[in-house]
């Protein structure tokens, strides 16, 4: 148990690692490693539900899929600029303008990319017992080969939304690069017309697309972006507390929470990172606790007889005016997974909030250590 | 008529390498390990559940596979009418205004691998550069942007 503890306080780095090549180019508050995990997983379900599309075991991938950065770091494309002593403006010229090279080149690039990450890995589930290390190895394998390339372009599409969020489209300032890419990345017809949208709507481009597909793809981006603008908000609050977690950073965690501590066989990991996500989606509307606010609530909250009534209404709320733009069909089987998890009237609602519990306590007895003035007087 | 998948050499080596291992270990499942008995107790047998699971993966992904395989065409030779053009299994060079080199192979959306330089056919640049000839320029633009790529050359690695 005590190296599971450190493979999560590993894991933890990965919530405040920004994404190299936004601060390289210059973004104050960029999205971090967790954040960027996080929104994978959100589109990635939510994209599969809009495509009708089984998902399978895709959503455990998209949660896994950067773990290699942990001690790896973020690599930007002109990480293995072999023999270039880049400064910060040759960077940023390499950033805007995208990565120009022969196969050969991409080869090699990519082989040491997979190299550095495979061991970064390999170091961080050394932590683990064998089966968990072998689940994890083999889909970040199957992942960085192709196996999952699904999720591949979905975690490029969100790549690109984060460029179009933080740096907007103007060439001069956000370049050419993250849409370049995407464009070599994006094969599958749906996403192909999913990029349509996102360009036609912030690139101003022509794109053939029919209407009634066009409506339904553009209620999922605004969905996403307003998220992004939530998640942004909650930033700005965090940094003047420097203390308590984000909400896209506590579904991160609990998710992998999720994954480590659940063995039973006939429940899918994914239905407990389903409710993970949604069970806290209306929390990027209502805002996060502080680790005191969040202890004292855990605390006398059951004492307080219409505290879940009254959590549920403003819960609900907040999902209604969060899921507005999306499709009613995804908005519908949000609300369902949101329902199971506080309801708890299923055997697996009621395994993932003994989960929720288990984390809970974990971020309190890392709380407890780091500020023990706090809990002087105070008998847990 | 069911449309012919083409792949080159080396994603069609690929593709079977999984499929028979794919089906050694669809073997080694059921014969190695013990089939749990569905009817233990008045409740499902969770270990079947299991077990039936991964016997259906693996069962779906070799379907797959199999259909893929059945249907595929490897790339030996050249239609004629493919010469000089982009066509799937083509390393394309291009060349950028500054003299910038980007290469790229167009592959089936199975094959793709942009990491490595191997893009679908079906992305938006590889929509973009098939069928043009060498010397073509290739066109990508935004409103507010344009890149021109030139088709230098225009190479087949056949099997």
């Amino acid at each position: 148990m005590e190296k599971t503890f450190s493979f999560l306080r590993a894991v933890e780095r990965l919530k405040t690692m920004p994404k190299t090549g936004l601060v390289l180019m210059g973004v104050k508050d960029p999205e971090t490693i967790a954040d960027h995990i996080f929104f994978t997983m959100l589109n990635l379900w939510i994209l599969t539900k809009e495509k009708k599309f089984f998902s399978g075991n895709l959503l455990k991938v998209a949660l896994i899929h950067d773990l290699g950065e942990v001690y790896a770091g973020d690599q930007t494309p002109f990480f293995y600029w072999d023999g270039l002593d880049i400064k910060k403006k040759e960077e940023r010229k390499i950033l805007l303008q995208g990565v120009r090279l022969s196969l050969k080149e991409r080869r090699k690039r990519a082989f040491l990319k997979f190299k550095k990450e495979k061991d970064s890995l390999l170091r961080l589930i050394s932590f683990l017992p064998f089966s968990l290390k072998k689940e994890i190895f083999s889909l970040w394998l199957g992942f960085t080969k192709g196996k999952f390339s699904f999720v591949k372009q979905v975690d490029r599409l969100e790549t690109l939304l984060q460029s179009i969020f933080y740096l907007g489209t103007d060439p001069q300032e956000a370049g050419t690069s993250w849409l370049e890419g995407t464009e070599e990345v994006v094969h599958d017809p749906f996403l192909v017309d999913f990029l349509a949208v996102i360009k036609k709507n912030f690139y101003k481009t022509k794109e053939e697309i029919s209407p009634k597909k066009e409506k339904r793809l553009k209620g999922i981006l605004d969905f996403l972006m307003r998220i992004k603008e939530e998640r942004q908000r909650q930033y700005h609050i965090w940094k003047k507390r420097k203390e308590g977690e984000m909400v896209s950073w506590h579904i991160f965690m609990l998710s992998i929470f999720c994954f480590l501590f659940y063995h039973f066989k006939d429940i899918k990991k994914e239905k407990l990172i389903e409710m993970a996500m949604f069970s806290h989606l209306p929390y990027f509307l209502l805002g996060f606790f502080s680790e005191e606010e969040n202890y004292f609530l855990k605390k006398f909250s059951f004492l307080e007889k219409d505290f879940f009534l009254e959590n549920f209404k403003k819960e609900k709320k907040a999902l209604e005016v969060l899921t507005t733009p999306l499709p009613f069909s995804i908005k519908k089987e949000i609300f369902r997974v949101w329902q199971e998890a506080i309801l708890q009237k299923t055997r697996e609602s009621l395994l993932f909030n003994q989960i929720h519990l288990l984390y809970h306590f974990y971020r309190f007895l890392i709380f407890k250590n780091e500020k023990k003035h706090f809990f002087k007087n105070e008998r847990i | 008529m069911v449309k012919k998948i083409i792949l080159t050499k080396q994603g069609y080596e690929k593709l079977k390498k999984e499929y028979e291992t794919l089906k050694k270990l669809l073997r080694a499942k059921v014969k190695g390990e013990e089939v749990p008995l569905v009817f233990e107790s008045d409740d499902v047998n969770v270990e079947f559940l299991a077990f039936k699971d991964d016997v259906e993966f693996l069962e779906t992904r070799m379907a797959e596979l199999e259909t893929i395989l059945n249907n595929a065409k490897i790339l030996d030779s050249l239609p004629p009418a493919w010469k000089d053009r982009v066509q799937i299994g083509a390393l394309v060079t291009l060349e950028e205004k500054d003299g910038k080199i980007n290469e790229f192979m167009l592959v089936e959306s199975l094959e793709a691998d942009p990491d490595e330089g191997k893009i679908s056919i079906n992305s938006p640049l590889g929509k973009a550069l098939l069928g043009k000839k060498v010397g073509e320029i290739v066109e990508i633009s935004t409103p507010s942007f344009k890149i021109f790529y030139k088709i230098k050359k225009i190479r087949y690695h056949l099997s």
